[in-house]
């Protein structure tokens, strides 16, 4: 009935017009998608990079705070202290978080500690255990 | 006399639609055209970019985890090694014993990669990279820290071993990216070693 009532004879090229306007609609949804898509991959692919920075900062994190701690039994607040002065040529950083330091009460060495690597807005962390 | 009816029915709205229907004009035709091709040439440009940057997406994260892998591998024989000794141009080698007491050196090349080199003691001697062909490394260097250890550990050097890599991945749509890492690893004397 819709279809009957519209006057194609004289609406002339306008059924082109607007064929290629509703398709012109369709295909720039699709595109924006794929831009939406394009630009998550762009931050991912970033993310990539950034994250193994700061997974190895976090790493360097535990490596240091056992170096001291082991070395000459560094208390956790020093050896802390110590490891978070060094500075990363690749301008990632690591912080350490001690948890438990009253399991070991002679020698201030903490129960476990977190070690969380930072590079721009990446953060990854390591837990290291030394209750076990 | 339905049946009639409904033919005719069926014969008017054909002619209406397909027989007597005008045709466009150029000047439309070429508007309509020149307006898909427009639509069709910004979408298939957003499309090649988003391939594109799928393939630099790969190649990056290959990368990344090739010299995750290369770095862990260097990183565990350390860890247990002894006898730091950094070397080369710009510190771009490190000489070390592991723990079966094998030579071990590990080295930044000319072709841009890792080399690890086994030799010394009952060791058969082994050359060869360790990171793969589809990673540039463009730099490494190593800072060997050694201190003295107190009380039990006393006579004993602890190392930590700062170890720097500069990567880049294959180049993929023109693009080559560079990741910096840095990481430090501690070898382990706890037991008096």
């Amino acid at each position: 009935m819709i279809f009957s009532s519209l006057n194609f004879k004289s609406s002339k090229g306008q059924v082109m017009f607007l064929t290629v306007i509703v398709l012109g609609v369709v295909i720039s949804s699709v595109t924006v998608i794929a831009g939406l898509l394009m630009s998550y991959q762009i931050r991912r692919s970033a993310d990539v990079s950034h994250s193994t920075r700061a997974i190895f900062a976090a790493d360097a994190g535990v490596e240091c705070m056992l170096f001291q701690i082991f070395k000459d039994g560094a208390t956790g607040i020093d050896a802390k202290t110590l490891c978070e002065e060094e500075e990363f040529e690749n301008e990632a950083e690591f912080f350490i978080e001690l948890s438990g330091i009253e399991a070991f009460p002679d020698s201030g060495v903490p129960t476990y500690f977190i070690s969380i690597g930072k590079y721009r807005n990446v953060l990854r962390s390591v837990k290291i255990d030394l209750s076990l | 006399m339905i049946k009639q009816i409904k033919n005719k029915k069926i014969k008017y709205l054909f002619d209406k639609y397909f027989i007597k229907r005008e045709a466009f004009t150029v000047a439309e035709l070429l508007v309509a055209v020149g307006l898909f091709t427009v639509i069709i040439s910004i979408s298939i440009g957003s499309y090649i970019r988003m391939i594109q940057q799928q393939r630099l997406m790969t190649s990056l994260m290959a990368a990344n985890d090739n010299v995750s892998l290369a770095l862990e591998q260097m990183m565990r024989e350390i860890r247990t090694g002894k006898n730091f000794t950094e070397s080369g141009f710009d510190l771009d080698k490190i000489s070390f014993v592991n723990d079966v007491g094998c030579d071990i050196t590990y080295s930044f090349t000319s072709e841009n990669s890792i080399d690890r080199l086994q030799n010394g003691g009952s060791c058969e001697e082994n050359d060869g990279p360790i990171t793969s062909e589809n990673i540039k490394v463009q730099d490494m260097s190593f800072d060997v820290e050694s201190k003295p250890g107190v009380g039990i550990f006393s006579g004993t050097n602890f190392e930590l071993v700062t170890i720097r890599v500069e990567i880049s991945n294959e180049k993929a749509a023109g693009v080559e990216k560079t990741n910096k890492i840095e990481t430090k690893v501690s070898a382990r004397k706890y037991f008096g070693e």
